[in-house]
């Protein structure tokens, strides 16, 4: 009847209501609802097996998303029987720790292998698949995660099957698109054979270049008379009265010599006025004073003293009237046209020094002007106290500008050869480690432990690691070995 | 909410003669009484409810907005700066005599230290409930004995009184004409900027962030220095000899007082050039200058900011104060704002890059909205009922004066006005305005056709209202104790969730409280003229329908209840299927972008990307500013290490939008924009995520906290537990994952002094470690003077000498026989890696072992497991402990509470209902209502695809009282029905039987429908509302929703059917006799 009818239309009705939303419900979120069509799964290659990656829902939410993995080697044979370690870690922030959302990966069908993962946040999760391919190789790869973006993308440890370079990477490899690295301002240098030249920086002191000093002594107690060089800093020439001394032993001589001379006059004695002329020589008078002496026929009181060589009186130890004791120094002259600089080197750079070694010289008083100059001598020993080496540079001094004891800082340049190098920026040092990126190439970046030898300007020596002509990352390292640690596990470096 | 009164036969007389039984009508108790004496003396009681409003509205105005309450736990922030230091050795010289010290305080939960390169920061957190600044004075009592044990110069602070959470208003300062370089700025917003805001009321500090600190420097050339056989500390003690000013007391002259000042400060570069270090030996004074390049520079920094990725900025970061009027304090430094601009250098402008009023007046405004809208929709449930426009104004009025009521005691308890707070009154508006629904459904049918008027009208309402009265009381009773478990959530989700649970309660109350003396007095007043009573179409057609509805499902009754039960087994693997999340999101209106990287990032680089970021983030036309943190300000409440950036992301509004963009669009869109290698992308909101940070403890479900004297061996021990676990057969088939900490992330460059070598140069430890402080770190030697603005003088090596790792093995070590020896004699160079950050716990090092354990083992069982392999196969030193520690402590404790207070509250209300049924069957029948309230909010956040989370968990609490309510009430009508027919001895046979349900559920469909839809559609508008707060509201809502939905078909149809079976048994299938029509 009509009551009946519509009792059963209104029943009909709420039962497929209830059925369809149930079906819809759990076909929605079900675990055996038909995934992603095979060809919608980006698939990588690594370990010699193709794998298949997607997440359901593509986009990951936060809360449970599936993840779905098939496995196949490359003639499409699926892989089964593989145990599968997956899991979504977000890094740890500030004081709050890391945390980790894992799957538990079953084999839902031949090769096709699912679980799911819980993500409790929104954010980032990178995701980390390992397993072992089945001729026992060991499989690692790790993907970009985040809730909301849609995708999965390789990060590291595969690279696409679709992609020219299917190569057996480690997995260790992290796939850095172009844009990703502009943004970082990755920049990129080659490990190549290059001049190393090391700087070594010494500090030195202007000296009196020693082979151009002279001592004014007499050899004979004095008294002095006219001093003229008399002031320390008299620029004197060779040649030019420094002082008169008067010296009863020397004009006793000259009186003996003269008297030797008068009696040879007469019917002399010539080795008896030569000893006489000898013993006047010895006490530094010139032939020309002892012709003068002889023309003049009375002994000088006193006599004067020239200077040896040109140069600057840097020494004054008497003054007008003062008495001069035998052998005591009196002036003391320097030629500074020459000058030496004596540079302490420590003892780690000693060994690269040597004589004939180019060298630059600046002086902080003379700030802006560097001096070309060689290694003349290296001394062969150390100074006990401070456990460095002296070297020895000779510059020509014409205009004076250097003065003795004058601060230099001397930076010699040691020529270590050819070597492998890298420019010292993409050397990362991780404790013990030296870590450089290596580019290879389609985005494609690879931490490499490398020894390393010198450090010289700007440029590592590289002992072990890298081969010439590698590219490696010079700029932006810091997030990439970020990047490295976050996805291919923490225990890496 | 039972109405004691059987209507159906207009026969009966006066009302009481009529009660049922159950009903308390009967006698006169203190509410009938009450009820009475509001309706007499209705002016009396419109006067005393004006009152109450009043006063309710007086705690409406000034009750302090806020967005969300705060979370944060009763915490005092010891802050200390050392600056240089690794943290290692700010752990073991300063964060660890401190946190050991503070142990002992009273009221002291626990202590967490966290050391950091510069930085030492201790968290003394208290006893929930404690009073702030009790518990600051505690911690400076104890912190004073503290002092004593730091190094010298070290100086502990207080941080504010407040928390990360307080950060409500930032700025950045910007130059327009090019005259102010960054430290100008810099000094601008130190030293004037600062204080100015600081002083506003609420503010409880003013940090700063960028830019460059200016600082004097002395860059002492090592070269020079030893050249006049000067050591670096006599250029530091005679830096610091030459900084001061004194005063010589007063000098009298002339019946004057002249003060006598020796002035000495250093003032500026010069000054500090003229520094004299000593006479040489000529008499000629060495000065400063002689030895080293003076100049004005940056300090040591731990954080840069930037705006817009234009380049470096400064900015400041007020701090509200805890507890304080969020808006109130945004709108006074605002104001305070606009007043300093003027007192600006020219070009100088200052610009906000975080606001938070816009988004607590946007949560204010969406509650409101939700709360009109829900007033209106119930209002148009009410009155398209009752048709009666007086009646149903009765109704309406109750509602708005019951949430001002519940004002009053929010605001002497303190609680802020905040999403949670308002959505408390929002969820139950549905359920508040039950009582008046039913008091007036009942004054309807006792007028219905009557035309009483004047006294004995009055007295059929009076009677009316007393007859269901007393137990709206009783039900709104239940409601309110279902809601009690909410009060167990302890932690963060407790001071979340407590104010909904707070408010909730408040509100339910006095609307219970107005049923009771509101709306007699207005009853009496407005409940005139015709009452058509449930005769109106709606309520016909209502009954035309339902009446075949029911028939069937009695008729039926098998399938129906097969069907029930399969829904509610069907429910299981949906609830499965739902993901779990901490906390919903709360769309906060501008987006905290949070990327993060590995420790160890410089700060030139963390800067460099932080600018590309920034700049990227620009170009997004969606935007409005973007102000990018990296690392520290200068607020302890900010622990942020340099591999942190904090961008604020300030949005345009909504209407200048791209097309059809949406919030989650929008992030979506950045993200993939933003995909920085290394960097990975954390999108929040400012709030939601400062509340977070504030929670240090472990995370995950289960934790191994380690605790101990020593990293390296905790390390080992966290690395043995790992392996133990995933090798052991008793836990490894339960282990998911193990992973221990290692203490990595940050590089060292150490100095390791050779003490045998240092001895042959006559050399003491101590005068190898001042080199390695005072010429590559520098030494701070005072603090220059200048009128208001301070800033430190700093004695290093200039740059040339220290700035690489060649430099530094150069560095002079003066020996006591004056020769100066490269360091590399005396120490050697290691490179290692060691921890970054270092965590203690109750003065001890700590580390975590994290654990996912598998869902086919209960959490406690695997503890218990892995305590014996952990105590059999991990060797723990003496002096190691280990604590099980995790989510799951919570967790255990939650449900330890729970699984108390559930059966508690389930039983409480069972023994109600028994105490009012009297009947132990229809309790139980009752009680189906409580799981079939589950089935429609499980499908319904299926359906929304909302995960689980602790704001669906208190949906699901509130929706229990609710269904019982529902269930109760319909169980009332059926029985009524049944008892009548008995009597009348109409009950013969099955058909009899159906017949008189039929007749009882249609006949009071309309109360039914009536609080069924006012709680249902109540909730309605919080699920299409959008904007701030939403979120959180929604995920309450949803299960209330579903709940009521399903709960509601659940007692129309099954309930029928259940009782049906019951009442059933024993009677033949047919009689010849027709039913009833």
């Amino acid at each position: 009847m009509k009551r009946s009818t519509f009792l059963l239309a209104s029943a009909a009705a709420g039962v497929i209501v209830l059925a369809g939303g149930s079906w819809l419900l759990l076909s929605d979120r079900g675990s055996d609802a038909p995934v992603a069509p095979e060809s919608d799964m980006p698939r990588y290659r690594a370990g010699g097996i193709d794998v298949g990656v997607t997440t359901v829902p593509a986009t990951p939410r936060v809360g449970e998303n599936r993840l779905i993995v098939e496995l196949r080697k490359p003639d499409g044979e699926p892989v089964t029987g593989v145990s599968i370690d997956a899991y979504a870690e977000m890094s740890a922030m500030g004081a709050m720790p890391a945390m980790r959302a894992p799957a538990e990966m079953a084999e839902a069908a031949p090769g096709r292998y699912t679980g799911s993962v819980n993500l409790s946040m929104r954010g980032a999760w990178p995701l980390t698949l390992s397993f072992q391919s089945p001729d026992g190789q060991p499989v690692r790869m790790q993907f970009d995660l985040a809730t909301d973006r849609k995708g999965l993308a390789i990060a590291a440890g595969a690279s696409p099957v679709d992609g020219a370079a299917a190569s057996a990477d480690d997995a260790n490899v992290i796939t850095i698109d172009s844009r990703r690295r502009q943004m970082i301002g990755v920049e990129t240098g080659k490990a190549e054979y290059r001049e190393l030249i090391r700087p070594i920086r010494a500090v030195g002191q202007v000296t009196y270049d020693e082979r151009l000093l002279s001592h004014i002594t007499l050899k004979f107690d004095g008294y002095i008379g006219d001093l003229k060089a008399d002031y320390v800093g008299t620029p004197v020439k060779a040649g030019q009265e420094l002082f008169t001394v008067y010296s009863p032993e020397l004009l006793a001589t000259q009186q003996e010599y003269l008297e030797t001379v008068q009696r040879r006059s007469g019917n002399g004695d010539g080795s008896l006025l030569r000893a006489a002329r000898q013993r006047l020589r010895l006490w530094d008078l010139s032939d020309a004073e002892i012709e003068a002496l002889e023309r003049r026929g009375v002994p000088q009181a006193y006599v004067a003293i020239y200077a040896p060589r040109s140069g600057t009186l840097i020494e004054r130890n008497i003054a007008d009237g003062g008495a001069a004791r035998m052998g005591q120094t009196l002036l003391t002259i320097a030629d500074l046209s020459r000058v030496w600089i004596e540079a302490e080197v420590f003892e780690a750079d000693l060994e690269l020094v040597k004589p004939g070694m180019a060298a630059g010289v600046t002086l902080p008083y003379l700030p802006g002007r560097r001096i070309d100059a060689t290694v003349e001598y290296v001394y062969p020993y150390l100074e006990g106290a401070t456990r460095t080496g002296r070297v020895r540079l000779t510059l020509e001094n014409p205009n004076g500008a250097l003065k003795p004891d004058m601060y230099a800082e001397v930076s010699l340049q040691a020529n270590l050869g050819e070597r492998l190098s890298v420019p010292e920026e993409a050397v990362i040092i991780a404790g013990e480690s030296r870590v450089v990126f290596v580019d290879l190439g389609e985005g494609r970046l690879k931490p490499a432990r490398i020894r390393t030898g010198r450090r010289t300007q700007g440029f590592i020596e590289v002992l072990d690691g890298l081969s010439a002509g590698d590219t490696v990352v010079t700029s932006g390292n810091f997030l990439l070995a970020a990047e490295t640690r976050l996805k291919t596990g923490i225990e890496q470096w | 909410m039972v109405t004691g009164h059987e209507d159906q036969r207009p026969k009966s007389g006066p009302g009481e003669a009529q009660s049922t039984g159950h009903a308390h009508g009967a006698k006169r108790g203190p509410l009938e009484g009450l009820i009475a004496f509001s309706a007499r003396n209705w002016l009396l009681t419109l006067m005393l409810v004006a009152a109450a409003a009043a006063w309710g509205y007086r705690s409406l105005v000034n009750a302090p907005l806020d967005a969300i309450p705060d979370l944060s736990d009763v915490q005092v922030i010891v802050f200390t700066e050392w600056p240089g230091r690794s943290p290692d050795l700010v752990e073991d010289q300063i964060t660890y005599p401190l946190t050991t010290t503070f142990l002992a305080a009273p009221g002291v939960r626990f202590v967490r230290g966290q050391s950091m390169m510069s930085f030492s920061f201790v968290y003394v957190i208290f006893e929930d409930g404690t009073d702030i600044y009790w518990a600051r004075s505690r911690v400076l009592e104890y912190l004073n004995s503290a002092v004593a044990d730091l190094p010298d110069g070290v100086q502990p602070t207080l941080g504010p009184d407040a928390t990360g959470v307080g950060w409500v208003y930032q700025y950045a300062l910007v130059d327009k004409s090019g005259n102010q370089n960054l430290a100008d700025l810099r000094s601008l917003q130190d030293f004037n900027l600062r204080y100015a805001l600081e002083s506003v009321e609420g503010v409880a500090e003013v940090a700063s962030v960028g830019g460059f600190v200016k600082e004097y420097q002395i860059n002492v050339d090592p070269n020079k220095l030893s050249s006049f056989g000067i050591g670096l500390p006599k250029v530091i003690s005679a830096v610091r000899a030459s900084n001061n000013d004194v005063g010589g007391r007063v000098l009298e002259v002339a019946g004057h007082e002249q003060f006598i000042r020796g002035r000495g400060y250093v003032k500026s570069v010069q000054d500090l050039e003229q520094v004299v270090l000593g006479v040489g030996e000529s008499g000629v004074p060495i000065r400063v200058e002689d030895v080293a390049s003076v100049s004005l520079g940056p300090a040591l920094q731990r954080g840069q900011a930037d705006l817009d990725g234009e380049g470096v900025t400064v900015g400041g970061i007020v701090v509200m104060r805890y507890g304080q009027n969020a808006l109130d304090v945004i709108e006074r430094v605002k104001a305070r704002i606009a007043q300093l601009r003027t007192t600006l250098p020219p070009g100088v402008e200052i610009v906000p890059v975080y606001d938070r009023s816009s988004l607590i007046e946007r949560a204010i405004d969406t509650l409101q909205r939700t709360l009109i809208e829900e007033m209106i929709i119930v209002s148009l449930v009410i009155g398209a009922f009752l048709l009666h426009v007086r009646s149903a104004f009765i109704a309406i009025l109750t509602l708005p004066i019951a949430i001002l009521l519940s004002f009053i005691p929010m605001f002497y308890q303190g609680l802020t006005a905040n999403i949670m707070s308002l959505g408390g009154i929002a969820v139950a508006i549905g359920a508040m305005v039950d009582a008046a629904i039913v008091i007036i459904d009942n004054i309807h049918k006792r007028l219905q056709g009557e035309s009483l008027e004047g006294e004995s009208r009055v007295r059929t309402i009076i009677e009316a209202m007393q007859e269901v009265g007393p137990t709206i009381f009783f039900s709104l009773l239940i409601i309110t104790v279902s809601f009690v478990p909410v009060f167990a959530l302890e932690g963060t989700e407790g001071r979340l969730f407590k104010p909904l649970a707070f408010t909730k309660t408040y509100s339910m109350f006095f609307a219970a409280l107005l049923s009771v003396t509101l709306i007699p007095a207005l009853a009496v007043l407005f409940v005139k003229g015709r009452i058509r009573g449930d005769q109106s179409w709606l309520n016909r057609s209502l009954k035309a329908v339902y009446a075949p509805v029911i028939h069937f499902a009695v008729k039926w009754r098998w399938p129906v209840v097969i069907a029930a039960v399969v829904a509610l087994i069907a429910t299981v693997p949906v609830y499965r299927s739902l993901g779990n999340e901490f906390m919903p999101p709360l769309n906060e209106g501008s987006i905290l972008y949070m990327p993060t990287t590995l420790p160890g990032i410089s700060i030139a680089e963390a800067t460099r990307v932080m600018q590309t970021m920034d700049r990227e983030l620009k170009k997004f036309p969606e935007v409005e500013r973007v102000f990018g943190k990296a690392g520290l300000s200068t607020s302890p409440t900010d622990p942020a290490p340099l591999s942190m950036i904090e961008t604020n992301i300030m949005l345009k509004p909504e209407s200048e939008w791209r097309e059809g963009m949406t919030w989650d669009k929008l992030i979506g869109e950045m993200d993939s924009a933003m995909r920085f290698p290394g960097m990975p992308n954390i999108w929040w909101m400012p709030i939601q995520t400062r509340t977070e940070m504030l929670a240090t403890g472990i995370r995950s479900t289960l934790g191994v906290k380690i605790f101990g004297p020593d990293l390296a061996t905790i390390e080992r021990v966290g690395v043995d537990i790992e392996r133990a676990l995933q090798a052991d057969g008793r836990t490894a088939p339960y282990t998911r994952s193990t992973f221990a900490e290692r203490a990595t992330g940050g590089y060292f460059m150490d100095f390791d002094i050779d003490r045998a070598a240092a001895a042959r140069f006559g050399l003491n430890v101590m005068d190898v470690q001042t080199v390695i402080e005072a010429a590559m770190g520098g030494t701070p030697v005072g603090e220059t003077v200048e009128g208001r603005e301070r800033y430190g003088i700093l004695v290093r090596y200039a740059r040339e000498y220290r700035d690489n790792v060649d430099a530094l093995e150069r560095v002079f070590v003066p020996t006591p026989s004056g020769a100066q020896i490269p360091i590399t004699q005396v120490a050697d160079i290691n490179f290692r890696t060691g921890p970054s950050m270092l965590r203690n716990e109750d003065a001890l090092l700590v580390s975590f072992v994290f654990v996912d354990v598998s869902e086919q083992i209960g959490i406690a069982d695997y503890v218990e497991a892995a305590r014996q392999v952990v105590e059999e196969r991990v060797d723990l030193p003496a002096g190691y402990r280990l604590d099980w520690a995790g989510q799951f402590t919570y967790f255990e404790r939650a449900k330890a509470r729970l699984t108390i207070l559930v059966p508690l509250t389930i039983f409480v209300i069972f023994f109600m209902l028994y105490m009012h049924r009297k009947s132990l069957t229809e309790t139980f029948i009752v009680m189906t209502a409580l799981p079939f309230a589950g089935v429609g909010s499980i499908w319904l956040l299926a359906a929304l695809d909302y995960n689980l989370s602790v704001a669906v968990a208190v949906g699901m609490i509130a929706v229990a009282g609710l269904a019982v309510e529902l269930g109760l009430l319909m169980m009332l009508y059926l029985d009524l029905a049944w008892r009548r027919y008995r009597e009348e001895g109409l009950i013969r046979s099955r058909t009899d039987l159906t017949a008189a349900i039929t007749d009882g559920a249609s006949h009071r469909i309309r109360p039914m429908l009536m609080t069924g839809l006012a709680l249902f559609m109540g909730l309605v508008p919080i699920m299409y509302s959008t904007g701030s707060g939403a979120d959180v509201m929604k995920r309450i809502a949803a299960p209330m929703l579903g709940g009521v939905g399903s709960a509601l078909v659940l007692v129309l149809i099954v309930f029928p059917t259940i009782f049906s079976f019951w009442r059933g048994r024993g009677l033949p299938a047919l009689v010849p006799r027709p039913p009833e029509p």
